[in-house]
């Protein structure tokens, strides 16, 4: 009992059986959801906008929040939209619309820690800049280019669920690695701990800086160029609900919004569980207005309930 | 070089503390100002000219002065343009024709805006939870309820009222309402709550030992931000005309943006309500200056993040060329 | 049955937190005109007892009476109403208001509603006037002073109040000795007027030099209450820690060798932070101390060694060669080891297991070619500094928070050892720390100097100074001022170089 309880405070572990609570509950309840066709799609939504969540995970554990990935997904597909259509081969559009988005990342952190802009403000910058560039660039309307070689990267399933499922639990496991084996992973959690004590004892915060940046850059990259497989066209706010999301999701996975503590491990169940309530809310049908603030009160409910800064002392 | 110098220096010395803050905030601002006017001679000729300028400005200097009652706390309001959103659409369905009925309506929405204010500051003391995140999230709720009370841009406010706004009487009537608030804040930060303010945004622990509510001030500060945004609120609903659930999107990061250019800091206890309305003036007339010069309004995105940055990192770098030593 | 003139009486008051017993049955009572010393180790229950007085705290047993009530449960705004007042060693100036802002923090005189200025600049004058900080501007903002200077101010602040029983808690750790004595002057000055004193400190001489009753805990107990004249100094070590007093310092060794033995680092006409010309060598083995007042400068020696600081003119050398050094893991990879005086802000993640902590600084070595960390490895890495630093823990995977000041010291020192450092640098190596750990850092001390380690230590403590330096060289306004070794280090000579500028030697 005391063990289960112990289990329990967990968040992570909590985060995990609600998930699977909400799982049968809806598989049960709402008709259709409990069709493999329907969780193929749950899984297939998450792992889109999961790879954005796995590096706002990262910049959170850091202790910072990277307001900017809702842009960066846009940048992703936008730019290797735009690259098809040039003609460019496929591997040279993915590198391309990568290779933008980790150069947000890497101004990010430029200006974090050489102009001592916070995290919040120099990525809510860094999007209003992404925003404001595509919208000059391609006047509003977004070059339309996807072969099929990208949206079966995304939406084929030679193995059950679709392959954009699979990448993000293959780069799972990558970022998995780096955060709890890797003496990285340490030194990310200990500048979100404390950065002072991190500079002492050798990291180098600067350069840890760039590399967390980057990855959420990276990750968030992926992400808009599967999405852009798996419509086969893109538009100017295709990553917009991502900002948030990808900040619940990391929330309801249990990690701590203040940095330096949760487990990596939860961004899945957080993104999944987003998705979940995502698709119920859809179900029923509910109008924008509503949706909305079920959305912030969800947010708020769970940051009561177990993201709470600790009582100094 | 070196006489100009030690003049500016000396200049510098002989002002009293709090304008010696200032001082760079000042200066930015006459470049802007003389900038206006070569941009708009008319306004030096015109008296009339004032009053469309003054109501171009009053809704970012309004939540400048909002966004910075947060900032002196330590937090940041990423709901405030949702809120503002928010509040027009609660102008435009409580304001009736006829004094009393816009009288009423101006009332429900201060009071609306100090609610928005005691909710959220609520939230964020006793749930001991960041600012940041909190007002993340309420901006959607915030957002839902401007959904909920206009779905789309409508309501009615009075022509009267627009009318006295935009030119009625013989003066820019928008820029006398900030001069009074200025004026108001004057007193307010004399008061005890005033410095408490200052106080727990400097150290809040320390604050409390002194015996000083933190939770009751920072509740209080939440208010005046709603109390201001309200007002940007029913400065923006006589421009319009409406009330609009989506109008506030536009303020949210400007106001930040505007704040900094102010003089605000993110740590919290230091800046001033005047500052806030420079800084607001400031970053208009650099969009004005932009769009003057011929670019399309997309580059505003671009602009706004921009400022942003370069007002944090131009006090930063100019901290490490004076000297400053450490973080 | 309780006497008029007693102004606080604590009656067998127990305290716990989650389970753990921090004070039982401990009893005190204060009568106007006395001042109360409260002295034990660290985790003897010193600020809880006070915390419980001043209200932060709730207690679970006994009772408190003050002023002839008995108070069940008082928080901090009412103990205050009481006129009790605290001054912490945690420095509670805000650094956003000006100097007389503080002062008059949540007690502002008003006028009409609003704060009267002028009369809280000129009360606010007369006090500093009173404890000799002439130079000091009311209206200049509080974050501009120095340590001291806010320390200072807290006390003004403390004594506007009135206050009829002031707590002091550490609240002269940032202050030199004339400042103390200014201080003491004025709390004499008031005991006369009936003011009472709780006063904690880690310097024993200023106890006895204030107070006239001492109560001694040790692990939450009451041990004796006299007056303070009955319990001389060995007694007193022995009571707190059961251990008699001579054996603190380990033997001395023979400067003279080392004296003729070879260098490890030197710095020559260097210029750091305000530091200029500043020129001294470090001797392999050597224990080197930087003595000196408060805040002349001596933690930039040991930033500059340890890379945080640029230096900006000069050259450093090690082991021979000239070297510059680009940041803290520059340093470490030459063998430098830095122990920050700030435990909790800059020496630890507090948040963080001991494990988390203890490996830390030694990651690179427990990693394989792919950056992953060999568990197995690690674990025995953590098991060897458990036992041979004798870490009191429930276990590796506790949070270092929960410890007490010395077991987590331990843990910073056994961090920055797991990497063998050549050179050893130790900002207040003891601060805060009780006497048994001490001893037992200082023997660790001695033995790495033994094995050839050099080490560079500041300490604020005299005797630490004289008992384990071999060499001390004293800074004074960012100069370095007089170098003591063998024989010349006694506690005389030590002070005189600190004080006064260049005039023995």
């Amino acid at each position: 009992m005391r063990r289960c309880r112990e289990w329990l405070k967990d968040t992570t572990n909590l985060a995990y059986l609600t998930m699977m609570l909400v799982w049968l509950i809806t598989s049960v309840t709402i008709k259709g959801f409990a069709r493999l066709g329907h969780n193929v799609s749950t899984l297939q939504t998450a792992a889109l906008m999961g790879f954005a969540v796995l590096g706002q995970a990262i910049v959170v554990i850091s202790g910072g929040i990277d307001m900017s990935v809702s842009e960066i997904i846009t940048l992703g597909s936008v730019t290797c939209a735009a690259c098809i259509k040039a003609g460019l081969p496929l591997p040279a559009a993915i590198v391309l619309a990568l290779f933008a988005c980790m150069t947000v990342g890497a101004f990010n952190a430029t200006s974090i820690v050489f102009l001592k802009v916070p995290p919040i403000i120099q990525t809510i910058a860094a999007g209003c800049i992404i925003e404001g560039t595509l919208l000059v660039l391609t006047n509003g309307t977004p070059p339309a280019g996807c072969g099929p070689v990208l949206s079966w990267m995304s939406k084929g399933k030679p193995l059950v669920v679709t392959n954009a499922f699979w990448i993000w639990m293959a780069m799972y496991g990558l970022l998995w690695w780096l955060m709890n084996r890797s003496k990285f992973g340490r030194y990310i959690y200990a500048i979100g701990t404390n950065v002072n004590t991190a500079r002492n004892s050798g990291v180098h915060v600067t350069k840890m800086h760039y590399m967390i940046y980057m990855l959420s850059g990276l990750c968030a990259g992926i992400s808009g160029i599967l999405m852009l497989g798996n419509i086969g066209s893109t538009y100017l706010t295709i990553g917009d609900p991502y900002q948030l999301y990808s900040i619940a999701s990391v929330v309801i996975g249990g990690i701590a919004i203040t940095g330096g503590r949760g487990k990596f491990s939860g961004v899945i169940a957080g993104t999944i569980l987003t998705v979940l309530i995502r698709d119920i809310l859809n179900v029923m049908s509910i109008s924008e207005a509503y949706r909305n603030i079920f959305q912030g009160l969800l947010v708020l409910g769970l940051l009561l309930t177990y993201g709470r800064e600790r009582k100094a002392g | 070089m070196n006489e100009r110098t030690k003049a500016i220096v000396s200049l510098k010395d002989r002002l009293p503390g709090q304008h010696k803050k200032l001082l760079s905030v000042y200066m930015t601002f006459f470049v802007f100002l003389a900038a206006e006017f070569i941009m708009d001679p008319l306004i030096l000729k015109s008296y009339s000219r004032m009053w469309p300028l003054s109501l171009q400005f009053a809704p970012l200097m309004l939540c400048a002065m909002s966004q910075g009652c947060i900032m002196l706390v330590g937090g940041i309001n990423l709901a405030l343009g949702a809120s503002l959103s928010l509040a027009t659409t609660i102008a435009a369905v409580t304001m009736f024709e006829g004094a009393a009925g816009t009288a009423g309506g101006v009332m429900v929405t201060l009071g609306a805006g100090m609610a928005i204010g005691l909710v959220m500051g609520l939230v964020v003391t006793f749930g001991r939870l960041p600012d940041i995140i909190v007002t993340l999230a309420f901006s959607y709720i915030w957002n839902g309820t401007a959904l909920l009370v206009l779905s789309k841009p409508g309501g009615h406010i009075p022509g009267a009222y627009s009318g006295f706004l935009q030119s009625g009487g013989a003066v820019p009537f928008a820029g006398i309402i900030i001069l009074l608030l200025l004026v108001l804040w004057k007193i307010v930060k004399n008061t005890r709550l005033g410095i408490n303010v200052y106080a727990i945004g400097g150290n809040a622990r320390a604050s409390f030992e002194s015996g000083i509510n933190v939770h009751l001030t920072k509740i209080l500060a939440y208010m005046i931000s709603g109390l201001f945004m309200a007002g940007a609120a029913l400065v923006l609903v006589g421009q319009t005309g409406c009330g609009d659930p989506t109008i506030g999107n536009a303020y949210g990061t400007k106001s930040i943006a505007a704040a900094i250019l102010g003089g605000y800091s993110f740590s919290g206890g230091i800046g001033q309500m005047k500052g806030a309305v420079l800084g607001a003036f400031i970053y208009i007339a650099i969009e004005n200056v932009l769009f003057f010069s011929g670019l399309s309004s997309f580059y505003q995105y671009i602009i706004q993040g921009a400022i942003l940055i370069a007002a944090i990192g131009l006090k930063v770098i100019s901290y490490y060329r004076g000297g400053g030593e450490g973080a | 049955m309780l006497l008029k003139d007693v102004f606080l009486q604590v009656k067998n008051v127990s305290k716990s937190f989650f389970g753990n017993r921090v004070l039982s049955n401990v009893s005190a009572e204060l009568k106007p005109g006395e001042f109360l010393a409260l002295i034990g180790e660290n985790g003897a229950g010193k600020s809880t007892l006070i915390n419980l007085i001043t209200g932060i705290y709730s207690y679970d047993e006994g009772e408190i009476w003050i002023d002839g009530k008995l108070c069940k449960t008082i928080t901090p705004a009412e103990a205050q109403r009481l006129g009790i007042y605290t001054v912490r060693q945690e420095l509670s100036i805000n650094p956003v208001l000006t100097v007389a802002q503080n002062v008059f923090l949540g007690h502002e005189i008003l006028k009409y509603g609003l704060a009267d200025k002028r009369e809280m600049e000129r009360i606010t004058r007369e006090l500093l006037d009173s404890v000799h900080l002439n130079h000091i501007d009311p209206k200049q903002d509080a974050g501009t002073l120095t340590m001291a200077e806010k320390q200072m101010l807290e006390f003004c602040k403390a004594v506007y109040q009135n206050p009829r029983l002031l707590v002091l808690d550490e609240a002269t750790s940032a202050l030199d000795d004339d400042q103390v004595e200014i201080l003491f002057g004025k709390l004499r000055e008031l005991q006369k007027k009936g003011l009472m004193v709780i006063f904690i400190s880690h310097r024993l001489h200023e106890l006895y030099e204030l107070c006239n009753m001492m109560t001694v805990l040790k692990d939450g107990q009451q041990i004796v209450t006299e007056p303070i004249q009955s319990l001389d100094e060995d007694r007193l070590i022995s009571l707190m820690t059961g251990r008699a007093i001579e054996d603190l310092f380990p033997a001395k060794r023979d400067g003279e060798k080392l004296r003729r033995g070879p260098e490890l680092a030197r710095i020559e006409n260097g210029a750091f932070g305000k530091c200029k010309n500043i020129s001294f060598t470090v001797k392999k083995g050597e224990i080197l101390g930087i003595g000196g007042l408060q805040g002349q400068g001596q933690q930039t020696f040991l930033e500059c060694l340890f890379g945080m600081r640029k230096l900006e003119k000069g050259t450093m050398l090690l082991e021979g060669e000239p070297v510059t050094l680009k940041g803290p893991s520059d340093a470490m990879n030459r063998g430098i080891a830095y122990l920050p005086a700030e435990r909790k802000t800059e020496g630890l993640f507090v948040s963080h297991s001991i494990a988390f902590n203890l490996t830390f600084a030694c990651l690179g070595e427990l990693c394989n070619a792919m950056s992953t960390i060999r568990k197995k490895k690690e674990k025995e890495e953590i098991h060897q500094a458990f036992t041979s630093f004798s870490i009191k823990a429930n276990g590796p995977n506790q949070i270092i928070s929960e410890l007490s000041g010395g077991n987590q010291q331990k843990v910073v020192l056994a961090k920055w050892l797991a990497r063998n450092p050549k050179l050893l640098l130790l900002n207040e190596p003891t601060r805060g720390i009780d006497v048994g750990t001490k001893k037992e850092i200082y023997e660790l001390m001695a033995g790495l100097a033994e094995k050839g380690v050099s080490i560079v230590m500041i300490s604020s403590d005299t005797m630490e100074l004289i008992g384990m330096c071999d060499r001390v060289i004293t800074v004074y306004e960012n100069q370095i001022n007089c170098e003591l070794l063998g024989n010349e280090l006694t506690e005389e000579s030590l002070v005189k170089a600190s004080v006064f500028r260049r005039d023995i030697k």
